[in-house]
């Protein structure tokens, strides 16, 4: 009985380990463009859904070998990113913080309409990225396709401090984060910088559907709800804060499974915004934000 | 080495600028002086490029810059210390000064960087003391020596200045004013903006007087010193 119990925990926390991560990649995008732009992008759940999809449909569809179709996906989402900027922020004359977010909820709105047009109603699946029996651990079992997904999560957050913390480059990008105009005095071209944020957000958020694409079912409007709680992440950790999204999605996806698991599944959904609204009232600058801000 | 002719400037329907005329010659501090709202930082960021002119030329080292980026300007070689400071605060004061580095970082050996760096901690040891710090955790006095320490950085062929004795102490003022005097004896020639109009007077060759958007004089430094409109309207005598 006693190890049924630790084996039930031991799933719990798996499980919430591999939803707290793609939040955790959802939040990392949203951050990552956030940074550089001040624009809160409600349609980060949307770059999730088109990397599954996209993946989905150059590996299924297209017969590319899964390397090659997770390259491009990436880069493919990336782009989308990119004409998200293009199209729809940079040609703003006054950008003020309520017309941002509600047009990036417009196209969150617009993008599934595309993808629905796409792909249609029905969910899709991907078949794990290599093929090997489930794992074993304290009498728990779980699909390797959990390592990848912690593995992305790893990854791309310690890329992410690399690039921003030790390269030129990545502190050029801070400094137009911080202060575009003296960013610009410098001669840093602050708009190239935004087409980089845009696509780097983009590529993270769409890596983040290709992980948990063979573990569960995507369909046209399976982003929001991960949209959403991955935003949530960002908050919980911090706004702008890269430790901050990967915490604040371990966090959230921990206390979402256990409390689905030990309390009742009623909770799945509404633990991510109960969390929310507490660390608003308690600590609104989230629980990793740096202070020299 | 800088001339600007007949600079207009539309901001928002007010004009900001009406056709400034303006000279900087090499080996010369020239400074702007004027009241709150006359247009110096609007002049200042018109030729940085960050706002575009509606007419007139600015000419610099023989070529046309007015249209052209703020990032093309930078690399031509005018650099600004804007007004208010503007370090980055979430960055370390060596990488504020990196920062400046920016436009020829890829074409500069490391030593000729380290040298400058070096050369910006002559001048501002308290900056050397604290390289790793958060800039944000300087005082304002320090914060304004990191900014003309990171205008340095960028290897101005003409340096500009908005401002930089704003909400200072008299005594680092006149540190501010004497490193300008050391600059200049480099071989910098420096446009200076100020408020204050005494102490930019006083290391200065050349000065403007700005009002409303126009120059309503201009002569020699010490010429202006001594004149008595300037004395009774901008050094409180």
């Amino acid at each position: 009985m006693e190890n049924y119990q630790l084996s039930l925990a031991v799933q719990f926390i798996f499980a919430g380990l591999t939803s707290g991560s793609i939040y955790a990649l959802v939040a990392l995008g949203f951050n990552m463009i956030y940074n550089v732009t001040r624009v809160v992008n409600l349609a980060q759940g949307e770059f999730l859904m088109l990397g599954a999809m996209t993946m989905i449909s150059l590996h299924a569809g297209l017969k590319l070998p899964m390397p090659v179709a997770l390259v491009l996906s990436t880069i493919i989402v990336g782009c989308i990113g990119v004409v998200f900027d293009r199209f729809i922020i940079r040609p703003l004359k006054k950008p003020t913080l309520l017309l941002l977010i509600l047009l990036t909820l417009g196209a969150s709105t617009f993008l599934k309409g595309v993808a629905l047009l796409i792909w249609g109603k029905s969910p899709y699946s991907a078949p794990t990225f290599v093929e090997m029996k489930s794992i074993s651990f304290l009498g728990a079992s779980f699909s390797p396709q959990i390592l990848w997904v912690i593995g992305t999560v790893v990854v791309t957050s310690c890329s992410l401090w690399f690039f921003f913390e030790k390269t030129f480059i990545g502190k050029a990008m801070r400094a137009c984060a911080e202060n575009p105009r003296a960013a610009s005095l410098m001669g840093i071209d602050v708009k190239n910088f935004v087409t980089i944020s845009f696509f780097l957000g983009g590529a993270i958020g769409g890596l983040g559907g290709m992980m948990i694409a063979p573990i569960s079912f995507m369909v046209y409007d399976g982003g929001t709800m991960m949209g959403l709680k991955g935003f949530a992440a960002a908050v919980l950790g911090g706004v702008g804060s890269y430790p901050g999204a990967v915490i604040g999605g371990i966090v959230l996806g921990l206390l979402e499974n256990l409390a689905t698991g030990y309390i009742s599944s009623f909770f799945k959904d509404t633990i991510a915004f109960l969390a929310l609204l507490l660390i608003l009232f308690i600590k609104p600058s989230g629980l990793m934000k740096r202070t020299e801000d | 080495m800088l001339t600007i002719e007949n600079l207009n400037v539309d901001y928002g329907g007010i004009q900001a600028l009406k056709g400034i005329s303006l000279k900087v010659n090499e080996n010369e501090i020239v400074s702007v002086l004027g009241a709150n709202g006359a247009g110096k930082s609007t002049l200042l960021m018109s030729i940085s490029g960050i706002v575009t002119a509606s007419q007139g030329s600015i000419v610099f080292d023989g070529q046309e810059i007015s249209g052209k980026s703020s990032s093309q300007i930078v690399r031509i070689g005018i650099s600004q210390v804007p007004e208010g400071r503007e370090v980055f605060k979430g960055l370390s004061i060596q990488d504020n000064l990196m920062m400046g580095t920016y436009h020829h970082h890829s074409k500069s050996t490391k030593q000729s960087i380290a040298d400058d760096l070096n050369r910006v901690f002559d001048y501002f040891p308290r900056l050397k003391e604290r390289r790793t710090q958060f800039a944000g955790t300087l005082s304002g006095g320090e914060q304004q020596m990191l900014a003309i320490g990171r205008g340095i950085m960028a290897r101005p062929k003409l340096l500009m200045l908005d401002e930089p004795s704003l909400g200072l102490a008299p005594l680092i003022i006149e540190d501010i004013f004497m490193i300008l005097l050391a600059l200049h004896k480099e071989n910098i020639p420096i446009l200076l903006i100020e408020q204050n109009a005494k102490a930019a007077l006083r290391i200065a060759t050349r000065g403007y007087v700005m009002e409303a958007g126009r120059i309503i004089m201009e002569g020699k430094a010490s010429d202006l010193l001594e004149d008595k409109h300037i004395v009774s309207a901008y050094l409180g005598g």
